[in-house]
């Protein structure tokens, strides 16, 4: 034996190599255990293929896979925004999947129109209003919130959340730089507060008086509703006339290296199933992709809205350029 | 050391310290390398619209945290160590404790509690009917003050070390010659303990400047924030890489500033035995009883009681023992390793007095803690596939337990070098020949002066050490093996989806695992 195979097999011994069970699929995610762990547990327990997950920031598990190359332990890569879906993509960390299931229950809005992810939940970014003091005849569109009637009453989260940053993208693919850089501007005028780090606290400051209204996902306020149901917020849909709620995906793809592909691929068709859809929106409180299955009632009970049919990946073709513009607005 | 084996010594103490710097060396040639290909589309946008202003409140971020932890730290450490007072056992064991929460945990609280929507700014403008009367958390002024109280342990627990190693009987000397109780502190007591206050200090600075999770919660954008900022959301990991080396040039500054700060620094006197402490009486005893009381209820009793009453009304059951197993193991290791590496870094500057080489080692070694953490992991992961690759292990080595601790002592560095260095400052050269004249062998002298003098710094260390590496999240997320996820892996999972009420118990848990070290180091 070499000095070298000797040096590695003592590290392989020291270091505890993986261990590959051949019912197993091992998932980079970027969605958290809280709202992915329920899911695993009901596949584990109705097929027998253990799931093994590993939780990180999308851009993390990204260069992660890339510097790993063939080496890598991960089967499916699991990300919250579509923007980090295409990220991945583009550095060719995810493999084609051809799946007649996939196609038929994911519409051709919500995945890569190359195959290599597919949406898994929508996850509509809308106004929300306090129940209290706003009327819902006030409001009308993202784009109205920069009129001068709502100084001092606006809150935002900050720019750095990648949600913000995918809603500002589509709009500019629709409205241009120019416009849209206006609207954004606008809207930093208007803030009652320096921007919240997160959407619960914003919600939460809309309910105490702080502000009027707001932009975020609408999970987070289901999530607020469920606790308490008398929660003085609602959402509204804006444009409605136009172009739509703006809608953002969780979803995931095969990793180009993948050890157990099939595995793989089966456990993603499931997530698309009917029976998967209706439990993972249990779950998150957010949208199903599958267009036969219902939403949580808590959440069906808001109505429905048309939604930006805008394909989700021109939200990550056109991040960088919303981030600069959000910059040169002062949005923090 | 006599000069015909000296260069062997040399040789041997320089190897020594470099494989022992070598993972924050690694790390930090990626960062410089990066700077083989600028981003120039990102350079003049961050230059306009993002530096300067970050810049400004970096700057203002730093010299706020030192000011207020060497107030609050180090003022605590020389009340609780050299005054008697009512309580001040329990209180010096608690003032330790927040050490354990971590920066982002606290402001999340602090903000639940006291902004806008928070708990008391509720009940305050329900008693007032003022609109906007409590002042907002989410700014500057409430960055510092927030990782002031979060940070202040560091200071404490270093200047500890110190005045238990000397500090009563320098002042017990000084006020035999006459000297009244203040006189006596300023000229014999903080001359002494000058190093250790220092390297607190620095550390507290350090770990500020490279910290995301609590500004962002305050919504304070510094230059760490950009780093982040630059790749996660602009897509440019070498232009993170390159924005992260311009931040660590300003820690570098302040690293040679806390340099001159140590020069002329005094030396310990033998702590022979425990000086009785200076009884206060009165008005002065009750003061310093508030002042311990006050900052252990905001730095540690609110977080509890927000983390315990949020831990009530969490909805499932949480498994917790596989984390704190993988916990104790992922720190564990790493605490000894920090120590390790550290004492030989710090040795090897020792036995090569005047030697640049070393000395630059041990500095180097150090910056890693200033680097934003996520993007020095970075560092550290692609060297770890690089050798991974190159030894043909198939992936163990950046996926098994030693890449975690590989990252963990390329982060942490500093914390084994800083307190160890400023322990070691203080024994007076002097002290070693005597007792070598009185004919003492070298390891006698090791055993009867270094030993007893370095002791409560090395111990101090390791709880440091152990406490930040468990509660240490970047690097332990991004390298931590399948399968091990560490009660702050638990904490983030849950954080960062806006579930704080299932980051409670885990957050407590880390508490209590940093209660068990602190209440035996302090037991005195």
């Amino acid at each position: 034996m070499s000095l070298r195979r000797l040096a590695a097999t003592l590290l392989v011994a020291a270091v505890a190599a993986p261990a590959f069970a051949a019912d197993e699929v091992v998932v980079y995610s970027e969605r958290k255990e809280p709202l992915i762990q329920p899911i695993f547990a009901e596949y584990e327990k109705l097929t027998g293929t253990k799931v093994r997950y590993f939780n990180d920031a999308a851009p993390v598990l990204i260069e992660r896979l890339a510097a790993e190359g063939a080496n890598t332990q991960a089967d499916l890569f699991m990300a919250v925004d579509a923007g980090s879906l295409w990220q991945a993509a583009e550095r060719g960390v995810l493999a084609k999947v051809d799946s007649e299931a996939l196609s038929k229950n994911v519409p051709a809005n919500l995945r890569d129109p190359g195959g290599t992810w597919f949406g898994l939940s929508q996850r509509a970014r809308t106004i929300v209003r306090s129940t209290e003091r706003v009327n819902p005849d006030a409001l009308s569109t993202y784009a109205g919130l920069a009129g001068p009637e709502w100084k001092g009453k606006l809150c935002l989260r900050s720019a750095k959340k990648v949600y913000n940053q995918s809603l500002v993208a589509t709009m500019i693919a629709r409205d241009g730089e120019a416009k849209t850089e206006q609207v954004v501007k606008g809207w930093v005028a208007n803030l009652a507060a320096p921007p919240f780090a997160d959407d619960t606290l914003l919600a939460q400051a809309i309910a105490a008086g702080q502000c009027d209204v707001g932009i975020i996902n609408t999970y987070y306020l289901a999530r607020l509703e469920h606790d308490d149901a008398n929660f003085p917020v609602a959402p509204f849909w804006p444009d409605q006339v136009g172009s739509g709620v703006h809608v953002n995906i969780s979803g995931a793809g095969v990793t180009t290296h993948a050890k157990h592909r099939d595995a793989a691929v089966k456990l993603l068709e499931w997530l698309s199933s009917p029976e998967a859809q209706a439990k993972f929106a249990n779950v998150n409180l957010e949208y199903p992709v599958h267009p036969d299955v219902k939403p949580d009632q808590l959440v069906a009970n808001w109505g429905e809205f048309k939604a930006d049919p805008v394909n989700v990946v021109e939200a990550g073709r056109r991040q960088a350029e919303a981030v600069k513009l959000m910059d040169r607005a002062g949005w923090q | 050391m006599r000069p015909t084996t000296g260069w062997r010594r040399s040789i041997a103490a320089l190897l020594v310290a470099a494989v022992a710097a070598a993972p924050a060396l690694l790390a930090l040639a990626a960062l410089v390398l990066a700077w083989r290909a600028p981003d120039l589309a990102l350079w003049p946008h961050l230059l306009e619209h993002v530096l300067p202003s970050a810049f400004v409140r970096t700057l203002a971020l730093g010299v706020g945290v030192a000011a207020g932890t060497l107030v609050v730290g180090g003022g605590l450490a020389v009340l609780t160590t050299l005054c008697e007072f009512p309580l001040r056992r329990v209180l010096a064991v608690a003032l330790v404790l927040p050490l354990a929460i971590p920066t982002y945990v606290l402001a999340f609280v602090y903000v639940g509690v006291f902004d806008y929507g928070g708990t008391i700014a509720l009940v305050f403008r329900a008693l007032t009917g003022e609109a906007s009367a409590l002042p907002s958390l989410r700014n500057l002024p409430g960055a510092i003050v927030v990782l002031t109280l979060a940070l202040y342990p560091y200071v404490y627990l270093i200047a500890r070390a110190a005045l238990a190693r000397q500090g009563g009987t320098l002042l017990e000397a000084a006020r035999s010659q006459g000297l009244a109780p203040r006189a006596a502190f300023v000229r014999a007591v903080l001359p002494a303990i000058r190093p250790a206050l220092v390297a607190g200090t620095s550390l507290a600075v350090m770990e500020a400047l490279a910290d995301f999770g609590a500004v962002a919660v305050l919504g304070v954008d510094t230059l760490s924030t950009a780093v982040y900022k630059t790749w996660y959301a602009l897509g440019s990991l070498p232009g993170a890489a390159q924005l992260a080396t311009l931040l660590l040039a300003l820690v570098a500054v302040a690293v040679v500033a806390e340099r001159g700060a140590r020069r002329g620094a005094g030396y310990a006197a033998r702590a022979l035995k425990p000086a009785p402490r200076l009884s206060l009486a009165g008005t002065r005893a009750a003061a310093a009883t508030a002042a311990c009381a006050l900052v252990v209820a905001a730095a540690l009793l609110l977080p509890v009681a927000q983390l315990a009453w949020w831990g009530t009304r969490a909805q499932g059951v949480i498994a917790l023992a596989a984390p704190i197993a993988s916990t104790a193991l992922v720190a564990g290791g790493a605490a000894v390793l920090v120590l390790a590496t550290g004492a030989a870094l710090v040795a090897a500057v020792r036995m090569m007095p005047g030697s640049r080489v070393a000395a630059a080692l041990r500095e180097l070694a150090g910056l890693g803690y200033a680097v934003p953490g996520t993007v020095l992991a970075v560092g550290v992961m692609l060297a770890l596939i690089r050798v991974d690759a190159a030894l043909a292990l198939g992936g163990a080595l950046a996926s098994g337990l030693a890449g975690v601790w590989i990252a963990l002592v390329a982060r942490l560095q500093r914390m084994g070098t800083a307190p160890l260095d400023a322990a070691l400052t203080q024994i007076k050269p002097s002290f070693r020949e005597s007792a070598r004249t009185q004919g003492l062998g070298r390891l006698a002298v090791a055993r009867r002066v270094d030993w007893p003098l370095l002791k409560p710094a090395l111990l101090a260390s390791l709880l440091l050490v152990f406490v930040e590496a468990a509660k240490e999240l970047p690097a332990t997320l991004m390298l931590r093996p399948l399968g091990y996820d560490t009660l702050a892996v638990k904490i983030y999972n849950a954080t960062s989806e806006g579930l704080w009420m299932e980051a409670a118990l885990p957050a407590l848990l880390l508490v209590a695992l940093g209660l068990v070290p602190s209440a035996w180091l302090l037991r005195r």
